[in-house]
C-alpha cells in the first residue's frame, strides 16, 4: 500500500459511523415532527384567517339571524344560524389540533427545556 | 426482510416505522459521507439529519424506490453543499496555507498534520468523489449519478485529489 492508500484508510476509519444509531432516528423522527407541526400551524393560520374574513363580511348577516332567533322567527334563517354554527364547531375542531400541535413545539423550544437543545 | 422499494412505498402511506427502518439501514453510509465532505462529525450529522428529513417529505419524487441509498446520497451532498457554501471563507484560508507550505518546498509529513486535515483541505467536490468512490466503493458512473456530474468529471476530480494528496504526503506520484 502506497502512502496515500495508507492516509486515505485513515480518513474512512477515522470518519466511518456506526452502521445503526437508534439516537440518530429519534432525533430525525423529532425534527419530522416539528416540520410537520410547523406547516400545519400554517394550515391552521390561513383557517384562522379565513375565519376571520368571513366573519367580517357575514357580520350584518349574522346579527340579523341572531336578532330574528331572539324574536323566535322559525324557518330559513334559523337554518342559516344552524349551518353557521356548524361551520364555526367544524373550524374548532380542526383547530383543536393545530393547537394542540403549536403547544408541544413550542414546549420543545429550547428556553422551555431548560435551555437544552 | 422487507426490501428498500417495499419500505420506501410504506413510508410514503406515512408509516414512520418503514422510515426508521430505512433510516437503520442506511444511515452509516449518509453519515459517512455527509462527515466526509464537511469539517467534522457534528456538521455532518446534522447533515445527514437535515437529508432524511428532506427525504421524507420529498418520497413521492423518488422514481426508483429501489435505488433509495444513492438518492439519499444525492440529497445529502445538496445539503452539505448548501452548508459548506457559508464556510468558504475559512475553507479557502486553510487551502491558501497550505498551498504556501506546498511552495516552499517543504512537504507536509504525517508528523505535522494529519491524513484529516489534508484530506479537509481538498476541494469539496474532490471530497465528495473521492469519498464515494474510494470510501464507499461506488463506481465512477455511480457516483456521477449521484453528485449530479458527468462521469469526466468525476474521473477528473478522482485523479487530481490523489495527485493533490501524493504531493501534499510528500510521497510518490500516485499511478492512478
Amino acid at each position: 500500500m502506497t502512502r496515500l492508500d495508507n492516509a486515505l484508510a485513515d480518513v474512512w476509519q477515522e470518519t466511518s459511523s456506526a452502521p445503526a444509531d437508534l439516537e440518530f432516528n429519534v432525533a430525525v423522527l423529532e425534527r419530522i415532527a416539528r416540520h410537520r407541526a410547523r406547516s400545519e400551524i400554517g394550515v391552521a393560520a390561513v383557517i384562522a384567517l379565513a375565519v376571520w374574513a368571513s366573519a367580517l363580511l357575514l357580520a350584518p348577516s349574522v346579527s340579523t339571524v341572531v336578532a330574528q332567533l331572539g324574536q323566535g322567527l322559525a324557518g330559513a334563517p334559523v337554518l342559516l344560524s344552524f349551518n353557521i354554527s356548524a361551520g364555526v364547531l367544524a373550524v374548532l375542531w380542526l383547530t383543536r389540533r393545530q393547537f394542540r400541535l403549536s403547544l408541544q413545539v413550542f414546549r420543545s423550544m429550547p428556553f422551555m427545556r431548560g435551555g437544552r437543545s | 426482510m422487507l426490501s428498500d422499494e417495499d419500505l420506501v412505498w410504506e413510508a410514503r402511506r406515512g408509516s414512520t416505522s418503514a422510515f426508521s427502518a430505512l433510516m437503520t439501514r442506511h444511515q452509516g453510509a449518509v453519515r459517512s459521507f455527509a462527515r466526509r465532505v464537511t469539517d467534522n462529525a457534528a456538521d455532518g450529522d446534522d447533515i445527514a439529519q437535515e437529508a432524511f428529513v428532506h427525504a421524507w417529505s420529498r418520497l413521492k419524487s423518488l422514481n426508483e424506490p429501489s435505488r433509495f441509498r444513492s438518492w439519499i446520497l444525492g440529497v445529502t451532498w445538496c445539503k452539505a453543499k448548501t452548508r459548506l457554501r457559508g464556510h468558504a471563507r475559512d475553507r479557502a484560508r486553510d487551502a491558501a496555507w497550505l498551498e504556501g507550505q506546498a511552495q516552499s518546498g517543504e512537504a507536509v509529513g504525517e508528523a505535522a498534520m494529519t491524513a484529516m486535515q489534508l484530506f479537509a483541505t481538498l476541494p469539496q467536490d474532490q471530497r465528495a468523489a473521492l469519498a464515494l468512490c474510494h470510501g464507499e466503493g461506488w463506481s465512477h458512473a455511480e457516483a456521477a449519478q449521484i453528485l449530479d456530474q458527468t462521469l469526466g468529471t468525476v474521473k477528473s476530480n478522482i485523479r487530481r485529489a490523489r495527485t493533490a494528496l501524493s504531493t501534499r504526503l510528500g510521497g510518490e506520484d500516485d499511478p492512478a
